[in-house]
């Protein structure tokens, strides 16, 4: 059987009439651990959407597999079905939705089974305090109130509790202080477990020193300019993004 | 013979078509089982002899002293085909703490309930009415309330459905400090019409207030809100608010706003705001995200504009009917 957990084919998508993503592939296997960089604007947080089958972004042409099935027709809720999350930069609010409740719904719709209270209570409270997290934030409405901070740890509590097989952290570790994000990085540690794969977005090298990539890719203008091994980081932060750019179009 | 209801204290062009409501005066009760029944045995019900000397028209009712209550009071008023006319009385007696639940429902062709409230001073009474009628052709609730020197009634209102709803809450904050908050969430579906009218006149010193409605409109339903904050002479120093959110979860729905701030004092404060629109397509994609179907998100984010009111019935088989009726409401 194949280890290949995800495989994105020429991608080329759009957000209205502007085409953001232009011919972007990327193969992700079993355990790995990827980190997407590049300058703002260059289509990061577009692809992690559109993996996650985002409405508001027309795909073009390519394809995307998910362990040798075609999803490209799925919708987002499907795809999380299969095992596919994605940690949000801006995390919405719901007032009326508790984030306990709205945690065990996604449960119960990821596992196709009914999670009884006590047990998934519990199983809760324990990624709570492992990302020291307040207990109380179950019962408030989901992001209602939270700090930036808080909200950050509220994507990875989800992500801690669906134990998903591919998670995508679009910039999670961004306006995080040391410590939290030490503690994010140490959560998304737990969920790695040699089958479970990452794929991070984001522009700084904190959180990458904790998970150490296997893979680096460098997507600028719509396109991925480089692949390459964890080094690439240390470069990037020391030069920015221009001399890639710069190669490219020699 | 129909009557104009819920008239806006300041009238705006009649085309728009908010400035009241007609209803149709019924001239006898069609009969039927009426049922009242009170979960405290201090509660007495209030003599028909009692009714027919007040202005009010009714069929039963309570007269309730919250120096005599043991808990959270429940009332449930429940018609079995005739026409309902509820009368209550509350007095929160100085000093007090209360709750009371009022629930109406069953089938009603004519609803028409009226409390009458009097909070005296340094008492806090909360209000929870829920209002869900299996069928009904015309209903009309009415709170009337005078609140006392640094009281505080609180009104928690649901309102699901009925052909024709009307609600008018009018409270007067009259003493010093004294505050009122009410906090709404209506559904309405299919053809149902809904006209909701709170007024709150602030006639004491540094009174406090504030509105809230929320909920979700489907099918042709039509809902006019209309909030009135009406800062007096002699209420310097107070202050009040008003929001209404709702959902339109189809094109054929009808939701009308009138926030109303009147004010013959200098120093107040009022605030209002006012949204209507249709499902945020980055809320849904969110919780979509997290592997639940469309229709379950568009159910959890409906729910979620009625659970702030829910969330504070204090009963747990009220909670489960609001819910049971939330799920036949998405399904209709």
């Amino acid at each position: 059987m194949s280890d290949i957990l995800l495989e994105v084919s020429d991608i080329r998508a759009s957000a209205g009439d502007k085409e953001i993503l232009k011919g972007v592939s990327l193969i992700i296997k079993k355990g790995e651990v990827h980190v997407l960089m590049g300058p703002n604007g260059a289509g990061k947080s577009t692809f992690a959407n559109v993996i996650m089958a985002h409405p508001g972004y027309t795909v073009t042409k390519g394809s995307i597999f998910f362990e040798g099935a075609d999803i490209s027709r799925e919708s987002a809720d499907q795809r999380a079905r299969r095992g596919i999350f994605m940690s949000f930069q801006q995390a919405v609010e719901i007032p009326g939705i508790t984030l306990e409740n709205f945690i065990r719904s996604s449960k119960a719709a990821v596992t196709g089974q009914n999670q009884p209270i006590l047990k998934f209570r519990k199983q809760l409270y324990s990624y709570m305090d492992a990302l020291d997290m307040k207990r109380a934030y179950a019962g408030r409405y989901l992001n209602v109130g939270f700090s930036g901070g808080e909200k950050k740890k509220s994507e990875i509590l989800q992500m801690s509790a669906l134990e998903p097989k591919l998670a995508i952290l679009d910039e999670t570790d961004s306006g995080l202080d040391v410590d939290a994000v030490k503690i994010v990085s140490e959560g998304v540690k737990r969920l790695l477990d040699g089958e479970r794969s990452v794929l991070i977005i984001t522009h700084h090298q904190r959180i990458l020193q904790a998970l150490a990539p296997d893979f680096v890719h460098v997507l600028v203008g719509g396109r991925i300019l480089m692949d390459s091994g964890a080094s690439l980081v240390e470069k990037i932060a020391s030069e920015g993004y221009k001399w890639l750019s710069e190669e490219a179009l020699v | 013979m129909q009557v104009k209801t819920n008239v806006l204290p300041a009238p705006t062009w009649r085309y728009i078509g908010v400035n009241y409501d007609t209803i149709e005066q019924l001239e006898k009760f069609r009969q039927g089982n009426i049922m009242a029944k009170c979960s405290d045995p201090a509660v007495k019900a209030i003599a028909p002899e009692k009714i027919a000397e007040s202005d009010a028209s009714a069929n039963c009712g309570y007269m309730i002293d919250t120096a005599e209550l043991s808990g959270t009071l429940r009332i449930e008023y429940f018609s079995d085909g005739g026409d309902l006319a509820d009368y209550s009385i509350i007095t929160a007696r100085e000093g007090t703490d209360a709750m009371a639940v009022f629930t109406c429902g069953g089938d009603v062709h004519f609803h028409n309930g009226l409390t009458r409230i009097i909070a005296e001073k340094n008492s806090r009474l909360t209000l929870i009415k829920i209002h869900g009628f299996a069928r009904s052709e015309q209903a009309v609730d009415s709170i009337l309330a005078n609140v006392g020197e640094n009281a505080e009634l609180n009104i928690i209102s649901l309102e699901l459905g009925g052909a024709h709803s009307l609600t008018n809450y009018q409270i007067e904050l009259d003493g010093e400090a004294s505050r009122a908050f009410i906090d709404s969430a209506c559904l309405a579906k299919g053809r149902e019409v809904m006209d909701i009218s709170y007024r709150i006149n602030h006639r004491g010193k540094n009174s406090v207030s504030s509105i809230t409605c929320s909920g979700a409109l489907k099918g042709q339903a039509r809902k006019t809100f209309k909030g009135t904050l009406d800062f007096r002479k002699g209420s310097s120093g107070s202050k009040g608010s008003e929001i209404e959110n709702v959902t339109l979860l189809d094109r054929g729905v009808v939701s009308r706003s009138v926030p109303i701030i009147l004010c013959t004092e200098d120093d107040v404060e009022g605030s209002h705001a006012a949204s209507a629109g249709r499902i945020d397509e980055d809320v849904l994609f969110y919780i979509t995200s997290r592997g639940i179907p469309m229709e379950e998100a568009r159910r959890l984010i409906v729910f979620s504009k009625i659970a702030p009111v829910v969330d504070k019935i204090p009963f747990e088989d009220l909670r489960d009917g609001v819910n049971i009726y939330l799920e036949n409401y998405m399904c209709d």
